[in-house]
């Protein structure tokens, strides 16, 4: 029989996963203070969930289950208040130096073209922009390998296409 | 010479590539502390699961009130032989409502959030489809119970009996009854198919094929269903066929 984690260790825990919960936050909200909710959400559903957790499963897939159940749960509830369709999304210039720095505008710009997908699809892309694999995302998420690759490769095509207004720009050399 | 590629393709490794940069210990956004993390843990949740449970405590709460105005009621004010069965018979409906009440709040629980996402949203569904549909219902008496219970207490307390017509003499006390019931139930109910709404497509968009098994899975429960219903009705017809032939 597994001995319960303390307080202390759950915590500690969470702290040093943080980056998981934050990414959840950051692709499911918009402002910060909905960000905090979320993640204060995610952190009382792991102290809740902590007893069931077996260790059947990697740590991280059941950080990840917790997070996106919480968030897709709470984005469900709250459309209106939580997730704030933008009408267009920020003008680029459409330009990716070689440097490979890649600038703020096109974070927002991708966050911007993430915020439209729904939650289900947020949470899918999410896996796979954290380069998990099809069998771990399709473990995550409940649903088959292949159904996993399926909706991946159409949700990577929607975002593309919703991206497409931001790249009419073609290459230029100064 | 300063060269840049097109955005305008962003393909997937372009996003990528962008969203590794967003994602470094600097680009992340806020981190939390350690003493953040120890708040939070202690907070109460807001999760469906926990509003959920509140919405059944409330209800809880509200009719273990009413039981104890009826008992109140019945103990040391209405006299009437008619009107204490009335109240007897209210507060044992009052009491199997707020009975049921528990055994949805024992279903709530089996929705886990440690569960795969695809599943987590199936018992959620199903939550809904099934126990959560029969909560509202169920909810929804406890107005028009604290409307006649009012009612009472007015009588009571003004003409020292209760004065009830029918509801040809007295109309107004059964339209309010009625108007409270369907007020309550009207409002949960919107918000109820929006929930369910939400919930159906959300599990369309993660697997279609699931949408599919659940509604030949609610097509044979409602065969079933039927085939019950038919049975019993086939033996009760066979049982007054019965009593008349013999």
């Amino acid at each position: 029989m597994t001995k319960p984690m303390s307080e202390i260790a759950f915590e500690q825990l969470v702290y040093e996963n943080q980056a998981v919960l934050i990414k959840v936050c950051n692709i499911f909200c918009k402002i910060q203070a909905d960000k905090d909710d979320l993640f204060q959400e995610i952190t009382i559903n792991l102290w809740k969930g902590l007893p069931s957790f077996q260790g059947n499963s990697k740590l991280s897939t059941w950080i990840y289950r917790v997070s996106l159940n919480t968030a897709i749960s709470k984005s469900q509830r709250k459309r209106k208040n939580l997730i704030r369709y933008t009408e267009r999304l920020p003008e680029h210039n459409g330009l990716i130096s070689n440097e490979d720095a890649v600038d703020e505008e096109q974070i927002q710009m991708l966050y911007a073209g993430i915020e439209r997908l729904k939650p289900v699809e947020k949470a899918l892309i999410l896996l796979y922009l954290e380069e998990h694999s099809y069998s771990e995302i399709g473990d995550i998420m409940g649903i088959s390998e292949k159904n996993a690759g399926v909706k991946l490769h159409r949700i990577k095509r929607k975002l593309e296409k919703i991206l497409q207004p931001c790249t009419n720009l073609k290459t230029s050399e100064a | 010479m300063h060269q840049s590629q097109n955005i305008g393709s962003m393909k997937t490794d372009d996003i990528k590539q962008i969203w590794k940069s967003a994602n470094t210990d600097e680009t992340v956004g806020k981190q939390y502390s350690l003493k953040e993390i120890q708040e939070y843990r202690k907070k109460k949740s807001r999760q469906f699961s926990q509003s959920g449970k509140r919405i059944i405590y409330f209800d809880m709460g509200f009719k273990g009130l009413l039981v104890l105005a009826l008992l109140y009621l019945i103990t040391f004010q209405v006299a009437e032989p008619v009107y204490q069965q009335i109240i007897v018979v209210l507060i044992s409906v009052t009491a199997i409502l707020l009975g049921m009440n528990f055994i949805y709040l024992k279903k709530l629980e089996k929705i886990k959030e440690t569960d795969a996402v695809m599943n987590n949203l199936k018992n959620q569904l199903h939550y809904f489809k099934n126990t959560y549909r029969n909560f509202i219902i169920n909810s929804s008496f406890s107005n028009p119970i604290f409307v006649v219970t009012g009612f009472f207490f007015y009588f009571q307390f003004k003409y020292h009996e209760i004065r009830m017509g029918t509801p040809w003499e007295d109309p107004v006390l059964y339209l309010f009854l009625l108007a409270a019931f369907i007020i309550s139930l009207g409002a949960q109910w919107a918000n109820y198919r929006n929930e369910l709404k939400e919930l159906t497509e959300a599990i369309k968009d993660l697997d279609d094929e699931s949408i599919a098994s659940l509604k030949i899975e609610e097509h044979r429960m409602s065969r079933r269903r039927n085939l019950f219903m038919y049975t019993i009705l086939i033996v009760l017809g066979m049982l007054v066929l019965l009593y008349f032939l013999l």
